[in-house]
């Protein structure tokens, strides 16, 4: 089993609520990130899937710390980041960057795209001389498939996927180890989102780089990961490799997620798990399992405690009371669909 | 086969702008029966909203406007309607699912004083009957306790609520055509299935026509019957679901599903097309298509027409042409 490059324990972000201008006080806590503890190995994918509002951008910007986190410590390479003083921070970030979801906010439309992407080599000190950092403007955009003569364009002359391009050069402008991507295809067209998911897979195997791919569709998620996390209501309910994941998803709620895809295939006609009800509010979450209201296996212990989180086996990780009692079944036509145990 | 429910042929709008005309819709073919789901699929800036739109004939005046083609709706011609004779088909025999369920709803009005609102206004009854209608119409698509829940304020409904209180008023005057524009899109995965599944028991139900507009062939794949896929303004290949996915003719239609991951499947590396989509207002000449197809001849440099290239199936490419 390789290292981990990262590990997260405890890990907690609960955003306040204030009430009042003259006598402002605390009155509530959105409770996006609720008690995370998993790891990142050397090399991998780990994607991290939810529904909207699941807390699974926030973990990403916790890890790495561009926002302060309430409770918990994220340890990369064995340091705990949370500690770390301003100055240490900042020679961190040469190993950890992100690639934002959004390709036509994460550039600044006043700078040349060769600016943006020179931007990191001048904060962190790496070239002296301006004709370094150029040389090394170019050598990025060819390598994420961009003409270098662009260096001089501004944003607003780019498609979007050819601004997440310019946002993945940025990325690893500075040799960086980890990189989270946050959403990076969700806002490109369908037949771009396949080029940027190779650029990714290509830059990983050239550079050797960790990736934490955070994303909301299950296919693509699949696709580019080594191993799956899926998160509800700020915390996680299962972890396991992306086959072990896909082919024997143990938590109900992973099972609803994997059965409510559409499959662009005519000839499967998938036996559906439709949850009833929405999202309840991370502000109030339910009791107990935060699933419960929407589980179909619910029973009291469900509501009155949260599961623990726990090892089935396999590295393959689960927070369900009746995790034992839950058995998946694979379809004729290799699709997993959830089974309804018999009460 | 019987006469069309709607039959849109050789459809064109345009829109003049500062950098010339744009021809967002340049040739738009297809029909739909009645109880049938037409899938119209394509990337952002292919025309698909401005199709439905253009059925509707809400396209934004003046800039916009249809130059060419046929509506066929119920054997009239849409387009040949006084505005007065199509408000009368708006909302009422054509109603249409906005992608957007966040902006669609007015805020300033109950949802159950905007689903009356069509009710009144198409069918001629008295507040209480409409309102009673209003609180039927959402107890059909599933919104729980409605005779409360009509008095509530679209901020106070869900993301999933709100786009089943678009569909209760799209369906309040029972149309026999019901266009939805990305009705899931800004929708998670377990809602939308919800949405998807009421879309279906509507469509069995009432026997309704449905035109779903979608970029995603999961959707497409699932819920419809017969499929459009539309490139930069124009329909490239219609066939029904099953032709298109097991059989797809065009090199665009081949690459789009050849790009998207399927679960389960484990490849080793995606197959994506090249290049990016065109602007409309700049157009490669010839086959729009042609500067990201693998196919590329020189036949390209002329516009292809939509031809039969099997019964029910066609094809807008000059390989197929060719080839038979």
């Amino acid at each position: 089993m390789s290292e981990n490059l990262l590990e997260v324990k405890g890990l907690v972000k609960h955003f306040p609520i204030h009430r009042g201008i003259l006598f402002n006080k605390q009155v509530g806590a959105v409770k996006a990130v609720d008690g995370l503890n998993f790891s990142v190995k050397k090399g991998e994918t780990l994607g991290l899937v939810g529904e909207s509002g699941c807390g699974k951008s926030t973990t990403g910007r916790l890890i790495l710390r561009l926002i302060e986190p309430t409770a918990g410590e994220v340890k990369f390479e064995g340091r705990d980041v949370t500690k770390m003083s301003p100055s240490e921070m900042r020679e961190l970030r040469r190993e950890m960057q992100i690639v934002f979801q959004n390709p036509y906010a994460s550039l600044d439309p006043r700078m040349t795209i060769g600016d943006s992407i020179a931007e990191p080599l001048l904060v962190h000190k790496i070239y002296q001389t301006r004709g370094e950092r150029e040389k090394r403007v170019r050598e990025l955009l060819d390598r994420v498939g961009l003409n270098p003569m662009y260096a001089e364009r501004y944003p607003h002359e780019f498609s979007g996927g050819q601004r997440q391009r310019i946002g993945i050069a940025r990325a690893l402008a500075i040799n960086p180890k980890f990189i989270v991507a946050d959403e990076p295809v969700s806002a490109l067209d369908v037949s771009v989102q396949a080029q940027v998911l190779n650029l990714l897979e290509d830059l990983q195997k050239e550079f050797g780089l960790t990736y934490l791919f955070i994303a909301h569709n299950l296919s693509t998620v699949e696709h580019i990961s080594d191993r799956v996390a899926v998160m509800y209501l700020g915390r996680m309910v299962e972890l396991a490799s992306s086959l072990d994941l896909y082919t024997n998803p143990k938590h109900p709620y992973t099972q609803a997620l994997l059965s409510a895809v559409p499959e662009p295939d005519p000839t499967k006609k998938k036996q559906r798990v439709i949850l009833q009800g929405d999202i309840p509010s991370p502000v109030n979450p339910p009791s107990g399992c935060t699933f419960h209201t929407r589980c179909p296996f619910a029973t009291d212990v469900c509501k009155a405690e949260a599961p623990v989180w726990r090892d089935t086996g396999g590295e393959h990780f689960v927070a369900c009371h009746h995790v034992d009692k839950l058995v998946p079944t694979t379809s004729t036509q290799g699709t997993v669909t959830a089974t309804i145990p018999k009460a | 086969m019987a006469e069309a429910l709607l039959k849109v042929s050789g459809l064109q709008t345009h829109f003049t702008t500062e950098e010339g005309i744009v021809k967002a819709v340049d040739g738009v073919d297809f029909e739909v029966q009645k109880g049938q789901i037409l899938g119209i699929v394509g990337e952002s800036g292919c025309g698909k909203s401005i199709t439905s739109l253009s059925i509707m004939r809400l396209v934004a005046q003046p800039q916009g406007k249809i130059v060419g083609g046929q509506i066929l709706f119920q054997g009239k011609n849409l387009l040949s309607l006084s505005e007065s004779e199509m408000r009368a088909i708006r909302g009422n025999r054509i109603a249409l699912i906005s992608q957007d369920p966040m902006t669609s709803l007015n805020p300033v009005l109950t949802i159950g004083e905007q689903i009356m609102e069509a009710i009144i206004l198409h069918q001629k009854v008295d507040k209480a009957t409409a309102r009673q209608k209003a609180i039927s119409m959402l107890e059909a698509v599933g919104i729980p306790s409605p005779e409360s829940r009509v008095d509530d304020y679209p901020h106070q409904f869900s993301g999933g609520m709100r786009q089943r209180a678009i569909i209760a008023m799209a369906l309040s005057c029972e149309p026999d055509l019901l266009i939805a524009d990305e009705p899931t899109t800004a929708l998670d995965v377990t809602i939308q299935a919800q949405i998807l599944d009421l879309m279906r028991e509507i469509r069995d139900q009432r026997n309704s026509a449905i035109v779903l507009i979608t970029h995603d062939m999961g959707v497409v794949a699932e819920m419809c019957d017969y499929v459009a896929v539309m490139y930069a303004g124009k329909v490239v290949e219609y066939a029904d679901v099953h032709t298109l996915f097991k059989n797809p003719k065009h090199p665009y239609t081949q690459g789009l599903l050849n790009s998207i991951p399927k679960l389960g499947e484990r490849k080793e590396r995606l197959e994506p097309i090249e290049g990016q989509p065109p602007s409309l207002s700049k157009l490669p000449q010839g086959c729009s298509f042609g500067p990201r197809c693998k196919h590329y001849m020189t036949k390209c440099r002329e516009v292809p027409a939509l031809d039969t290239f099997e019964q029910g199936h066609l094809v807008r490419c000059w390989l197929t042409k060719e080839s038979k």
